[in-house]
């Protein structure tokens, strides 16, 4: 994962140097190698949590004064209503949706959004794809977005055996088989969860009306899907590496405020569905062999 | 009959065979940790799941367990072994503490490139007693790294993740053009591990290490590309003589 030591050194108080910054990720345990002013960072599996700048600001707040404080949309927010049945709650325990829709798409971006395109080099998609991919590389949580003109109807979401065809977004036709977790819209997969969405749901230039998915999917259920279909996806490696599971209010938020920085909102609102029991079971020799060890 | 001599035939190669560099290298660490006191177990290149993984405490969604990292035989139950820490799971489940054990030999992963071949070669090195601790890891790496490049080498321990072993870390040394070079795991047997092979992890602690000798022999003899070893190049073999 490439990190812009700009992107780090912004939020330090002490503002150090590349090198000295890199040195301190080697002490963390964080393998990498700089080119130029980008840490490309080779994170051991163990640590899903840094995949993220502020996963890895949590680590460099052991050395330096760091300041987290990123601005997020603090509006009361309507509740979406949304036709939707998990029928795997046990694969995501967690989900929301977003829509927001906006007067018109930016012709330029700003602040951090622009900065992040221009400091790692890389190409813009749309709008709202732009504005997710930020958020994953600023927060840690991927999130999928949805024309939200093209979803009409019944959506779901269920991880069953398949043997069908699917076209991605970036109009690749993979044959999906055995089991995946995806999304329907009407019977119709328009999402392979966690790893790549379809064609016919997808955001483009000219969308002005988003419907946001952020979801939390437990790893065994993603792990290995995008090798299997050969599909490039930092969401899936994110996703397999596990995500924060409470993070969706703040995630959705945040990608409010980054809009609203671009464009006009008409209209947004919002829905957040945790089934997860809040169970808490103390084994004590279980903790206590862990103090133990440490 | 001509008494001419063919000058386009090939010459006729008349010198004795030696070791392959990668056997001389494994050879030479095994004698080195030897010396030190570790006894040498062997075990079987096609090895269980529950050897090479699940006793290792590697879990299902580590991806070192993916079908695209290992190589998986008959419908998944069996593997070539990722690495030869599994040896250590048999020795460790056969003999009581304190043992001290090294194993040597191939693994298998799915690599290919001028650093990383499928087939390679590791020596892994366990030791569990009462009270071991990173110090004496720390102590028995500089003692075999010393051995093998010098005592002027400079090295530096990382922190690092391994599910078998906790705290982890790797080693690297300094190359003569001023980069950090990886060249060994290592850490303090995780607790679970040892539980797993029946031993009272309250009463026990271990150190482990494994080291890759491919890596090594690249090192040692400033061979940039790891597939050069397997050319069966007598140009280049016959260097290590």
């Amino acid at each position: 994962m490439k990190i812009a030591y700009n992107h780090l050194v912004s939020h330090i108080q002490e503002k150090p140097s590349v090198e000295m910054i890199s040195e301190k990720l080697f002490q963390l345990g964080h393998e990498h190698e700089i080119q130029g002013n980008i840490f490309d960072m080779e994170f051991t599996p163990n640590r899903g949590d840094c995949l993220s700048i502020n996963g890895l600001l949590r680590d460099l707040a052991a050395f330096y004064t760091v300041n987290f404080k990123q601005d997020i949309c603090n509006e009361k927010l309507d509740t979406l209503k949304i036709d939707f049945t998990n029928l795997s709650k046990d694969i995501c325990p967690n989900i929301s949706f977003l829509k927001i829709e906006v007067e018109e798409i930016p012709a330029a971006y700003n602040g951090c959004l622009d900065s992040y395109f221009s400091e790692l080099g890389l190409n813009k998609n749309n709008f709202f794809t732009d504005v997710s991919n930020y958020i994953s590389y600023e927060i840690g949580q991927p999130t999928h977005c949805y024309d939200a003109s093209k979803i009409e109807g019944k959506l779901a979401f269920q991880e069953l055996d398949l043997n069908c065809e699917f076209e991605t977004l970036l109009g690749k036709k993979i044959n999906l088989k055995e089991k995946n977790p995806v999304f329907f819209l009407n019977d119709e997969i328009i999402n392979l969860a966690g790893v790549v969405g379809s064609k016919k749901t997808s955001c483009n230039k000219e969308t002005t009306s988003v419907m946001v998915e952020c979801a939390f999917f437990v790893p065994e259920s993603i792990i290995g899907k995008s090798i299997k279909y050969d599909i490039q996806s930092e969401a899936s490696h994110k996703f397999e590496r596990s995500v924060d599971p409470k993070c969706h209010e703040l995630v959705i938020r945040r990608f409010i405020k980054i809009v609203s920085e671009h464009a006009k909102i008409k209209k947004m609102s919002l829905i957040i569905m945790n089934y997860q029991k809040k169970k808490f079971q103390l084994i004590l020799p279980k903790l206590m062999k862990l103090l133990v060890s440490i | 009959m001509s008494n001419n001599k063919d000058i386009f035939s090939p010459k006729i190669i008349k010198d004795s065979g030696s070791l392959h560099p990668i056997n001389h290298m494994k050879d030479s660490i095994m004698s080195l940790l030897v010396s030190f006191g570790f006894e040498i177990v062997d075990g079987p290149e096609i090895e269980i799941e529950e050897f090479n993984f699940d006793m290792l405490n590697i879990k299902k969604t580590h991806p070192a367990r993916q079908m695209h990292d290992t190589f998986y035989l008959e419908k998944k139950s069996n593997v070539l072994r990722t690495h030869t820490s599994p040896v250590q799971i048999r020795g460790m489940l056969e003999k009581k503490p304190p043992i001290a054990f090294i194993s040597g030999g191939k693994v298998y992963r799915k690599d290919d490139d001028s650093t990383h071949l499928p087939m390679f070669h590791q020596v892994e090195g366990i030791l569990v007693d009462e009270r071991i601790s990173f110090a004496q890891l720390k102590d028995l790496i500089y003692k075999i790294l010393f051995s093998l490049f010098g005592e002027d080498v400079e090295l530096r321990f990382r922190p690092s993740y391994f599910p078998f072993t906790e705290p982890s870390a790797e080693v690297d040394i300094l190359s003569s053009e001023g980069k950090w070079l990886e060249i060994l795991g290592c850490g303090l047997v995780n607790p679970i591990v040892l539980d797993n092979c029946n031993i009272d992890s309250t009463k026990y602690s271990g150190l482990a290490f494994g080291l890759g000798i491919e890596r090594i022999a690249m090192l040692k003899h400033q061979v940039n590309d790891i597939r050069e070893f397997y050319k069966s190049n007598l140009d280049f073999l016959s260097q290590f003589k």
